[in-house]
């Protein structure tokens, strides 16, 4: 009697504990479908609990109010105050000039009708190694106009990846460098296009086979992210013994270092390979000519010109 | 105990964003062996579906199930919780 008492013990033991187990499994199996069928409204709410943790922490690591200032060190506000005044002597030398270029530039639009598409400035108040992802996040969101797969740039021309998730105000940016995200690239010098996969941590992989010669600095350009030059080839990993070497690349100025970022208006669009060749003659222009006056330059049509002027004399 | 455990869940939210996963894994052990931890879960899922909106695959939501699934099954057979019960 002893001996079925506690078998029926343990066995409905045994049941609640399936049973327990199996609640269990639900319960994650119903979150991982709901993240799966609704990601943007998980997200929406997700951004509700986690853009304030953000913007505390990007506060207390770089706002100049009293608290984070209190809070860091004495002296790495020191380091931070020469470095910025360091860059102001260098920004006061070149202001001038970058001014009166700008003023060019434009006029010389104006002469061409040229348009100019705007963007949306933003400060970047998360970055890859700080977050769980290998994503920037930026403060600006839906509320400033950014949209969902608009192209996020670096500088003037340094596309760095697009808005995966636009929040009213913050968004998500993916990273062409993000692990295992895939790209179709151009390499100049080689001339070759190819498949780049993102490597994280601001460095991006290509593979190509023994008999291209890949060289350092060569510049890579991503047809799909608009005209510009993504980054050059800083890296190359070549073992004869391999079918294949793998090229490094990298941007100019490291991730952690980007602090603002400027979001295009429009959001990308998928491009043909007609339309992909078209952007990367135009980037190969950009590149390598230079604005040499009218006068000094001797081209073509210059020569023609001449030509026939000499036979009319 | 729910005001502590509201605050640990915040703690974990807090720690999972800024700190490396190395040090975010011991922790979620440690919460996952305290309580029952759905939050957790919940937490993982939030995460995945801001920041990793790119990615196939919710690593966080898939390790935090998977440690809060094993953590629920070996716990009766842990002396620290038989002895309690």
């Amino acid at each position: 009697m002893k001996r079925f008492s506690s078998t029926m013990k343990g066995s409905s033991r045994r049941t609640f504990l399936n049973k327990h187990i199996l609640a269990l499994v639900a319960f994650c199996a119903a979150i991982v479908v709901l993240l799966f069928l609704v990601p943007r409204a998980v997200g929406s709410v997700a951004a509700l609990a986690i853009t304030p943790v953000l913007q505390i922490e990007h506060w207390i690591a770089e706002s100049s109010s009293v608290l984070p200032s209190y809070i860091r060190s004495r002296n790495e506000l020191l380091a931070a105050e020469q470095e910025l005044r360091r860059k102001l002597a260098d920004h006061a030398a070149a202001a001038l000039s970058a001014s009166l270029l700008a003023k060019e530039n434009d006029a010389l639009r104006g002469l061409l009708s040229a348009t100019t598409t705007s963007r949306i400035a933003a400060g970047v108040i998360g970055r890859p190694t700080l977050l769980p992802y290998d994503v920037f996040v930026i403060d600006r969101g839906t509320v400033d106009g950014v949209r969902q797969h608009a192209p996020v740039y670096a500088g003037k021309d340094q596309v760095i990846g697009f808005v995966a998730h636009a929040y009213a105000h913050t968004a998500v940016v993916t990273l062409v460098t993000t692990p295992d995200f895939k790209s179709t690239v151009y390499i100049y010098g080689p001339n070759i296009y190819t498949t780049a996969v993102g490597r994280g941590s601001g460095s991006l992989r290509v593979a190509v086979p023994q008999g291209i010669t890949l060289t350092e600095g060569d510049l890579v350009a991503i047809p799909s992210l608009g005209r510009g030059v993504y980054g050059k080839i800083s890296v190359i990993d070549s073992v004869p013994s391999r079918p294949e070497q793998y090229g490094y690349v990298s941007i100019e100025e490291p991730l952690a270092g980007i602090q603002f970022v400027s979001v295009g208006a429009e959001p990308l669009t998928t491009i043909t390979f007609e339309e992909a060749k078209e952007i990367v003659e135009h980037v190969r222009t950009d590149v390598l000519s230079v604005p040499v006056p009218g006068d000094v330059l001797v081209d073509v049509e210059s020569g023609t010109s001449t030509a026939t002027t000499t036979d009319e004399l | 105990m729910i005001l502590l455990r509201i605050v640990c869940c915040i703690g974990m939210l807090v720690a999972s964003i800024l700190l490396p996963w190395f040090i975010v894994l011991p922790l979620a052990v440690v919460y996952v062996l305290w309580s029952r931890a759905y939050e957790l879960v919940v937490l993982a899922a939030f995460i995945d579906a801001y920041f990793g909106s790119a990615v196939l695959i919710p690593y966080y939501t898939l390790t935090a199930a998977a440690l809060f699934l094993v953590a629920e099954w070996v716990k009766p057979s842990l002396s620290f919780y038989t002895r309690n019960t």
